[in-house]
């Protein structure tokens, strides 16, 4: 094993550790807190669907079936993890994201007791063939559920857009039909390449001791040999395939989601990548940018405008939605803006405003537990460190983030929006 | 009792909840004011327009500017139903000042802030000013029609308004957009003016440091307000049993249906007696050891989601569930049967001790959240301010007769189904 102790002069300090089977362990003291929280995680998500495993042929699996394996885990042969769980009080959950999957639990007491049961079935896999064909059922209504919500159909309907080969496009819990077509066996051939321990993370924070947490993973991970993952690479074009898109659904007003396909220079954005896209959007749109001012003086936008840095492996997207009487109208004052940043350059003084804030917002995440263990989860899956974020915003300049939001054109853009159904 | 209510003034009181583990501190204000039609409207959006600008901040771009400096001030305002109350809250969230780069004073600057936002708001003469009743108008009227974005909470809100009828539970938190539409800047004024001298005001501060005289502060502000009708919120109206079940079906363009049961209890309140109706509502449908989760989402795989929520303070629960419309009376006979074992005592010892200590450890990690414990103790604002570590010993002695004898008060008393188009 190897391991580390990382301080901050303000945040504390945590240990990052590598053990012998490949797993990254990632633990944060929070003395004087009651609770603690805990993932068990793999770097495997909706768009790992071909992959190759020790060098052998690449295979395709169907779409939705890393988030199908998330549900099947719970299952044991002796009853469910979840029946586990609710002998020791603990709050039990899992969720499977574009390049993740994670099982998790929270708890005040039994801390011990409750990482044997995460640790253990996450590494005992349990299916047959009924209970696969049951979890079809609870899973068809849950892509359902999905169908009907706009937020999630304007994202999909835009990467759908931007990307034609890359997964990203593909709704995590896949379609009823790529669902039907999942058996046991390709269950456990994800499984065996995906839940290797040297693809795979432990994150922990709150009222625990480093040294007995670390004996206690040691002893819990099961020796396996090491599998090498080669996912495959998705070729997409540089520009969307189509800037426009809409389809109506029961909205009361339309919903759109406005994006920027961007170019990725590595596998995954770096820490430093990151926090100037979290900068470049808080100075173009934030309450209190110029831009906001417009579009809400202007009745074009409302509380749901929001904006985000959507990134992950072979994806790259910068994002504004919200909802709107008039999309087109916000997307081109969105672009006007872009362009008068670009023409006019960054103010100074709200730079480092907008700084002070982010670094605010590090700050107020290490109150809870739960966003401690978030962030150490995007650490695992980009090889990040947890106080990168606060180095990096010191040394951003103006010149920085005017080369990213420059990538920010009209060639790059998609429009997606879900428009009220027709009366 | 860990925290005590320091006494400000007529139906006004302040409590530190003092707690060392957070980087940050939160300063709230809770205002209560019966719920009642002729008011929601403007009530509900009050918060969201004393919170966008100030007299010193006339432009919510330099308030919001103000944030930034404050390192990220994190404002919000909401309105919630509390009972036959509508609980309006307004708070601000500061980091630390010995957090800040040079051991800046921004508590108290924060604290300022919030309190010029509820006493110097940016008013023209005796009215709120045009531009910013406008802007915040649309804003409402955007989150009272929005309401249908969201099926499964639109759901909810439609159960609750079929059941309620006029009783004013059943109105819709937001208001009415209409009454939103013609709103004026006087009425707004009028209403933020009512706020002050008739809600019942709670302060509350959590966190490490409490704001140097922030309660003085806060008795100081009120001396020339005159305070007289003070909203009584102590107990809610209940609803009558059905005489027999009332089903309603919508249709709208959607993929999956929605069920939502409403059941009535024949008592409501707070305090010792709600504990035994927590725990029950929690084994009917609350987590995955409750009946619903494991025999109608598990076993039967008929739905998603399928849980139930209590709401003692009105005395009512609430089913929901996502569901394939051709099952929806599977759902409606399997839920049936599940509420029926509890009210006939048919439940696991394993199970209610499941429920007890689930509840137990979601009530300690309250201690862990400033927001949650700021939540909680603007809950119990007439009883003794019971401690969620005291709830949670409490909840520990519930016995199952208890828990039965909770379930044998609820009657089914109206089912919402949301549908997709064609459905029979």
């Amino acid at each position: 094993m190897t391991r580390k102790v990382i301080k901050d002069s303000v945040l504390g300090e945590y240990t990052l550790a590598q053990l012998d089977s490949g797993l990254s362990v990632y633990i944060m003291e929070k003395e004087g807190f009651s609770s603690s929280f805990a993932v068990f995680g793999t770097r495997y998500g909706s768009v790992d669907t071909t992959f190759s495993r020790n060098g052998g042929p690449f295979i395709s699996v169907p779409e939705g079936i890393a988030h199908f394996l998330e549900h099947k885990l719970f299952e044991c042969e002796e009853g469910d993890a979840f029946a586990k769980f609710a002998k020791t009080g603990a709050y039990a959950n899992a969720f499977t994201s574009f390049d993740r999957t994670c099982y998790l639990f929270s708890c005040v007491t039994n801390f011990k007791e409750n990482l044997d049961i995460l640790l253990d079935f996450v590494q005992t896999p349990y299916f047959t063939e009924e209970t696969v064909k049951k979890e079809q059922g609870i899973i068809g209504q849950e892509i359902k559920m999905y169908e009907d919500s706009p937020g999630w159909r304007v994202l999909f309907n835009m990467l759908g857009c931007m990307y034609t080969k890359h997964p990203v496009k593909i709704d995590i819990a896949g379609t009823v039909e790529s669902i039907a077509k999942i058996d046991y066996n390709l269950l456990y051939e994800s499984y065996k390449t995906f839940y290797n321990p040297a693809n795979m993370f432990v994150c922990i924070a709150g009222n625990v001791k480093t040294e007995k947490v670390l004996a206690q993973i040691e002893n819990g991970i099961k020796i396996t040999e090491k599998v090498k993952i080669e996912r495959a690479k998705f070729e997409d074009n540089k520009a969307p395939k189509q800037h426009y898109i809409e389809q109506r659904l029961e909205v009361a007003k339309p919903i759109f989601c406005f994006g920027f396909k961007e170019q990725l220079k590595g596998e995954v954005q770096t820490v430093r990548e990151k926090c100037i896209a979290d900068l470049a959007l808080e100075l173009i749109a934030s309450e209190c940018s110029p831009l906001y001012k417009r579009l809400i003086d202007a009745s074009l936008i409302n509380d749901e405008f929001s904006y985000d840095n959507f990134s992950g492996p072979g994806y790259s997207a910068i994002i504004f939605d919200g909802e709107s009487s008039d999309p087109k109208a916000v997307a081109n004052e969105i672009l006007k803006e872009i362009e008068r940043i670009s023409r006019e350059g960054i103010d100074k003084k709200m730079l480092e405003a907008v700084k002070r804030a982010l670094y605010g917002d590090a700050v107020r995440r290490f109150d809870n537990t739960e966003g401690i263990v978030m962030n150490m989860v995007e650490c695992a899956v980009s090889n990040g460190e947890l106080f990168d974020t606060i180095e990096e915003l010191k040394s951003i300049n103006e010149e920085d983030i005017l080369n990213r939001i420059k990538g920010f054109t009209e060639e790059s853009s998609v429009l997606s929006v879900i428009l009220p159904k027709e009366m | 009792m860990e925290n005590r209510v320091v006494k400000l003034g007529h139906g006004i009181d302040g409590l530190y909840i003092k707690n060392d583990r957070f980087n940050s501190t939160l300063i709230s204000f809770h205002f209560f004011v019966p719920l009642d039609s002729k008011t929601i409207s403007a009530n509900a959006l009050l918060p969201f327009l004393l919170s966008s600008c100030t007299d010193k901040y006339k432009d919510y771009t330099d308030l919001n500017i103000r944030l930034l400096e404050l390192y990220g001030a994190m404002l919000s305002a909401s309105v919630q139903k509390k009972g036959d109350s509508l609980h309006i809250c307004l708070k601000i969230n500061l980091i630390n000042d010995e957090l800040t780069f040079e051991n800046e004073d921004i508590l108290s600057k924060g604290a300022d802030l919030l309190f010029s936002m509820v006493f110097e708001p940016s008013l023209n003469s005796r009215s709120f000013c045009e531009k910013d009743v406008a802007r915040e108008k649309c804003k409402t009227i955007d989150r009272i029609e929005g309401e249908i974005n969201n099926k499964r909470s639109f759901a909810r809100t439609r159960l609750i308004e079929k059941m309620f009828g006029r009783d004013p539970y059943g109105l819709f938190v937001y208001g009415k957009a209409d009454e939103v539409e013609s709103m004026t800047g006087e009425e707004l004024y009028n209403a933020w003016q009512q706020l002050l001298s008739t809600s019942y005001v709670r302060l509350h501060i959590v966190g490490k440091h409490l704001p140097d005289g922030i309660f003085e502060n806060l008795k100081a502000r009120f001396q020339n307000i005159k305070r007289e009708n003070i909203a009584n919120i102590s107990k809610a109206a209940l609803l009558p049993k059905a005489e027999s079940v009332n089903t309603v079906t919508e249709q709208y363009a959607v993929t999956q249906g929605k069920l939502t049961m409403g059941y009535t209890c024949s008592d409501n309140g707070e305090g010792d007696k709600a504990l035994p109706h927590l725990v029950f509502s929690d084994i009917f449908g609350g987590g995955t050891y409750s009946k619903l989760f494991k025999n109608v989402r598990e076993k039967q795989s008929l739905c998603y989601y399928c849980s139930a929520s209590a709401v003692f303070k009105k005395g009512y629960m609430l089913v929901d569930s996502g569901i394939d419309a051709q099952n929806a009376d599977r759902v409606i006979e399997a839920v049936g049967k599940e509420f029926d074992d509890i009210k006939n005592g048919k439940i696991d010892d394993c199970d209610i001790e499941s429920s007890k200590k689930a509840v137990c450890e979601t009530l300690m990690s309250y201690y862990d959240s400033a927001s949650s414990l700021d939540l909680w103790y603007a809950k119990s604002i007439e009883n003794d301010l019971c401690s969620p570590k005291e709830m949670a010993e409490k909840i520990k002695g519930i016995t199952k007769e208890q828990i039965v004898k909770a379930a044998n008060c609820y009657t089914l008393h109206t089912i919402y189904k949301l549908l997709p188009e064609g459905s029979n």
